[in-house]
């Protein structure tokens, strides 16, 4: 059976090329050049961009992205735990496809699992032997509420008491559980804001929403637009921004509240990388690794080695595009752009050098929005 | 004196933020008044959060009636 399948996607790739959601799917195994990658939800612009360059290239590469949750995507790896089902590739556009990965039992395993949040944020362990975990850019995480909302910001006491007692907590205008459009415990995007307001991610009252496009679709879609609040990961809030307004973000013990950039309607982050917001993470990418903590295998390294920017011929993987313009088209933060950076999640924020400062140049790419 | 040394320097840090806002609709004469930030090279998690900004940026002062909070301004246990 498995046999005639790999036919049929075979034939369907040469016959009329990538398939469209719906369509028969082709086997992501029979794709060209798979790289198999799962976990945030929120990192999907991110890895679209990557995926439409990888794509086009002279001998193509297809970056194979199943969005589950960031604990999803550590676990991948930690635990060896293979996914099933379907998954996402991209083409030169950018047009999201499906593929079908390998069915139960025995699944496609992952080559990278890609999670808004530490290791041990997930499996409450130090990472195991064997598996290595790598920092990329950073992405703040926001509240949000529809754009008919009049609230502009939310302190970490009123959230606490939204999220961690809902109706009960009496925290106006967000008395009403229905309309608290959360994740759930195995989200980075929840998890890093867990620790932000001091309920475990879970614990939190409101409606698992299940993804990223599952908060926005229910944030917009609300009859009450006052007692709405969702989470979301700023670069999907960013690319819908015509529907959603953030808020901004009083932390505990902090003089006033803040969004993640220096105003309601600028893109610069300002207040992430200096660290008046926050609500941010690094994403970390999680592979096995070889006793001298490199990825173990082709592909992860390959991929770990673009996303981190070691691209030298000598030692890394030469990309076939500039980090940092991927980073900024997903609107994420590349890490040279921080001026601050904390080592656990939710951890101190502590003052941060890049070796190479990238600040003023990020300015100047995102002033173009 | 450490400690005395930021406090003071805490202080001396006051302004009006001119982009602080009122909220929830409430006139400008009944806005919270603007809490304190600290003025010098932040170094530490309560002096980077708290850190002075120029006037392009926007600060929002709130101060939420929330029944539950303890009157010391704690959080109490999650139910």
């Amino acid at each position: 059976m498995r046999i005639r399948l790999s036919w049929v996607g075979a034939l369907g790739v040469l016959i009329a090329g990538p398939r469209v959601a719906g369509a028969v799917n082709p086997l992501c195994s029979s794709l060209p050049d798979p790289i198999v990658v799962t976990g945030s939800s929120a990192v999907g612009p991110f890895i679209q961009e990557m995926g439409k360059v990888l794509a086009g290239q002279t001998l193509p590469v297809t970056l194979i992205y199943q969005s589950q949750g960031s604990c999803t995507g550590v676990n991948a790896i930690v635990a060896n735990a293979p996914i099933t089902g379907t998954a996402t590739y991209y083409d030169t556009t950018g047009a999201a496809l499906t593929c079908d990965l390998d069915p139960a039992p025995v699944g496609t395993k992952v080559d990278v699992g890609m999670s808004d949040v530490f290791v041990d944020s997930c499996t409450g362990q130090p990472v195991p032997a064997g598996v290595g975990q790598f920092s990329g850019p950073v992405e703040a995480m926001l509240f949000v509420a529809p754009k008919a909302s009049q609230q502009q910001a939310i302190t970490a006491e009123e959230a606490f008491f939204a999220f961690g007692y809902g109706a009960a907590g009496m925290a106006k205008p967000w008395t009403v559980e229905t309309n608290l459009m959360r994740r759930n415990a195995l989200s980075g995007t929840q998890g890093i804001l867990a620790r932000s307001i001091a309920v475990p991610p879970g614990r939190w009252k409101g409606v698992d929403k299940s993804n990223s496009q599952g908060v926005l679709d229910a944030v917009v879609g609300s009859a009450s637009a006052e007692s709405t609040v969702g989470i979301l990961g700023s670069d999907f809030y960013d690319a819908h921004r015509d529907v959603l307004k953030s808020l901004a973000f009083q932390a505990f013990h902090q003089n006033g509240a803040y969004f993640a950039d220096s105003t309601a309607t600028s893109f610069d982050k300002r207040n992430v990388r200096d660290g008046h917001y926050v609500n941010f993470g690094y994403l970390h990418l999680i592979s096995k690794v070889d006793t001298q903590g490199v990825p173990s295998t082709p592909a992860s390294k390959r991929f770990v080695d673009w996303v981190t920017g070691n691209t030298d011929a000598a030692s890394g993987t030469p990309a076939p595009f500039m980090i940092f313009d991927i980073t900024i088209k997903a609107k994420l933060v590349p890490g040279c752009a921080m001026k601050v950076q904390r080592a656990s999640e939710g951890g101190v924020i502590a003052p941060f050098k890049p070796a190479t400062d990238c600040g003023a140049q990020f300015e100047a790419a995102v002033a173009s929005h | 004196m450490k400690k005395l040394i930021f406090l003071v320097l805490f202080a001396a840090s006051c302004g009006d933020d001119p982009k602080a806002a009122p909220i929830d609709g409430a006139p400008p004469d009944m806005a919270p008044v603007a809490p304190t930030c600290f003025m010098g090279t932040p170094m530490t998690h309560d002096q980077l959060i708290n850190a002075c900004v120029d006037q392009s940026v926007t600060v929002i002062h709130k101060t939420p009636m929330l029944p539950l909070l303890n009157s010391d301004g704690t959080l109490p246990p999650l139910p």
